[in-house]
């Protein structure tokens, strides 16, 4: 799991600086380059005295993923009729999460396998409907409805590096699969939704899958990437694209959906 | 009761030290007789013309030494110079006042309204000022005073404390403002179910508008603000009660909003901040018609002039989780419902638990290892 090294740093100030690096690292291309070409004062400071080796590695123990995609729940499966599509349209709304995966141990020539949760978030309006015969007396509705969704998962998660640490063919295959939990909720454009005394919010249990692949960042700047090992423990980083299924039958509403999400991956 | 001249300010050279204690103000506990002061967050010793038309007055607690009797007064000015209990030039007086157990402290009331009214008079014969001296003043900044108290003594005062509110958590200072800032120029209204979304435009810049205030007055139903017969005849035989820019329209008149004037008290139905354009009122009554306006308040939370009054009338709409839930969608009842039968969320934890159990057990046996 981990080769040998020479800087230990402590886990509390390696998670510290983990966010501070999480957005050099995502937005920044240019500042890698620049920064590649020129190594930071605590770079020089922590290397200069002795070389570089490959192997020179911290401790890996568990992943980060920032993740977005598209997501349109699928609430019309809980329904006779499309309600959701006819209220909110058919759309897709984009969902921001986060995942973070223990690995716990390493499956030798294959990759760590571990447990992972993540949280994501998304939200849909639409103005409320008129009922029939209503008096409008000319006027427009501006009262919007909104469904907002708070999806959680747990995961066991597969991540076969092997064609990575092997082969050095920088894509890393995985797999997941656990269960979901979503929480979700309808603001009525005053407060929170009721019908026949039932508030408008609840919580829906299903199945969570995911099949995906990550391609590895370091092979575009090694020298950044070893930076970032050695200042902030950051072992790998990866852009990832997964094909993710959630999906929440029996007597709930189902806000599951089959989409794609792509985003950032670290592994710490 | 910690008694403590911390907060009093002034720079009066005073004659002799003894004099000098007496009498002390608490400033910490100085309050407003009306509570709604201490709904701001700032500008809280501020007098606005709500706070003036329900005839409030400031309560200082003060421990005296000296039988004499006190006067309180007020001045924009440093009134270290206006001594003279006959000087009204930038210093009057607001209340007298005459010690009784002096081993108790003294709470001294004084009414807003003998602070904006500035004449008085130095005989201060027991005065009950009207609303009308709510509207005297039109400063839209208003006023910062200070407080000043001292004994009097033969024509002259002893013994001085002064507060202006200049120290302390929030030293925003004390005065009055009666005046809120201008409107937004046009409104239009968009209904909801309880409750009416108001778009504002052509707003103008004004420096003292920190937010906008709705007002909306009932004008059918059970709740519907009572019409004076006198002035929906003016008014429809005015040139006031024929233009659309001032008077309420007539499908929901009011002789209590008219563009222009000050907004009705009581009648406040939703805030919006400065850069806001629209705003949504608060709970309303379905298929009651309003009058709607609109005023910008500043940061005393004075409201403005209105903007032109339009019409709403709240209705029932169906919002999404009633349309669902009627159409058998299943779900709902808050986070913590009971799962119904045949709900698979029992069983979808155990996976759950297992999750949790390796992961425990895989960290053990690393740690082990």
């Amino acid at each position: 799991m981990s080769g040998n090294f020479t800087t230990r740093i402590p886990a509390a100030a390696r998670a510290a600086r983990v966010a501070g690096v999480l957005l050099g690292v995502s937005l920044s291309g240019a500042s890698l380059v620049a920064s590649a070409q020129e190594p930071s004062p605590a770079l020089e400071q922590g290397y200069a005295a002795r070389p570089e080796p490959p192997s020179d590695r911290s401790p890996q123990n568990m992943a980060f993923e920032l993740r977005l995609g598209p997501y349109l729940p699928r609430v019309d499966r809980s329904t006779d009729q499309p309600i959701f599509s006819e209220f909110f349209g058919g759309d897709d709304r984009f969902m921001l999460g986060f995942e973070i995966d223990w690995q716990l141990w390493r499956i030798p020539h294959v990759g760590p396998v571990g447990v992972g949760v993540g949280l994501g978030y998304t939200n849909m309006s639409a103005p409320n409907r008129i009922p029939a015969g209503s008096d409008t007396a000319g006027g427009n509705a501006t009262q919007d409805s909104t469904l907002t969704l708070l999806p959680t998962f747990a995961v066991g998660v597969l991540r076969v590096d092997t064609l990575m640490r092997e082969f050095g063919i920088p894509l890393v295959p995985y797999g997941k699969l656990g269960i979901a939990h979503a929480f979700w909720w309808v603001d009525d454009g005053i407060g929170t939704a009721e019908d026949a005394g039932v508030s408008g919010k609840d919580t829906s249990t299903g199945t969570q899958m995911a099949l995906g692949g990550m391609f590895l960042l370091d092979v575009i700047e090694p020298t950044t990437a070893r930076s970032l090992d050695a200042d902030a423990g950051i072992n790998n980083s990866y852009l990832f694209f997964e094909w993710s299924v959630s999906d929440y039958t029996g007597a709930q509403m189902n806000v599951g959906d089959s989409t794609w999400v792509t985003g950032l991956a670290l592994e710490l | 009761m910690a008694l403590t001249g911390a907060g009093l300010v002034g720079s009066w050279t005073e004659p002799a030290a003894a004099q000098a204690t007496d009498p002390v103000l608490n400033s910490s506990e100085i309050e407003r007789v009306d509570r709604s002061y201490l709904s701001r967050r700032v500008r809280k010793y501020w007098v606005n013309y709500a706070e003036c038309i329900a005839n409030d007055s400031f309560s200082f607690p003060l421990t005296l030494k000296s039988q004499k009797s006190l006067e309180v007064w007020v001045g924009n000015d440093d009134c270290a110079e206006k001594r003279g209990l006959d000087d009204h030039g930038q210093c009057w007086i607001v209340a007298n006042f005459e010690p009784a157990d002096l081993s108790l402290t003294q709470y001294v009331l004084v009414p807003v309204r003998n602070v904006i009214a500035r004449d008085l008079g130095a005989d201060m014969a027991p005065v009950n000022l009207g609303e009308d001296v709510c509207t005297s003043n039109t400063d839209e900044d208003g006023e910062q005073l200070t407080f000043y108290f001292f004994h009097e003594e033969g024509g002259k005062a002893v013994g001085k404390a002064s507060w202006n509110n200049g120290t302390g958590a929030v030293p925003d200072g004390t005065g009055y403002d009666l005046v809120g800032p201008n409107p937004p120029n046009d409104i239009a209204i968009g209904f909801g179910e309880s409750q009416l979304s108001i778009a504002l435009g052509g707003v103008e810049e004004d420096e003292d508008r920190e937010r906008f205030e709705a007002f909306c007055v009932p004008t059918s139903g059970e709740g519907a603000a009572p019409v004076d017969a006198g002035a929906v005849a003016a008014d429809a035989s005015s040139e006031a009660g024929t233009d659309p820019d001032v008077a309420a329209p007539s499908a929901c008149f009011t002789d209590l909003m008219r563009a222009g004037q000050r907004p009705p008290l009581g009648y406040s139905c939703g805030l919006a901040g400065e850069t806001s354009r629209s705003l949504s009122t608060g709970a309303l009554e379905n298929n009651v018609v309003y009058a709607v306006g609109v005023a910008g308040q500043d940061l005393v939370g004075n409201a403005g002039a209105l903007s032109p009054i339009a019409c709403g009338r709240p209705i029932v709409l169906d919002d999404f989780f009633e349309v669902y839930s009627r159409s058998g969608g299943p779900g709902g009842g808050g986070f913590c419902a009971v799962s119904e039968p045949g709900h698979p969320a029992t069983w979808y934890w155990l996976p759950s638990l297992a999750l949790l159990g390796l992961s425990w057990l895989g960290r053990r046996s690393r740690r082990l290892a």
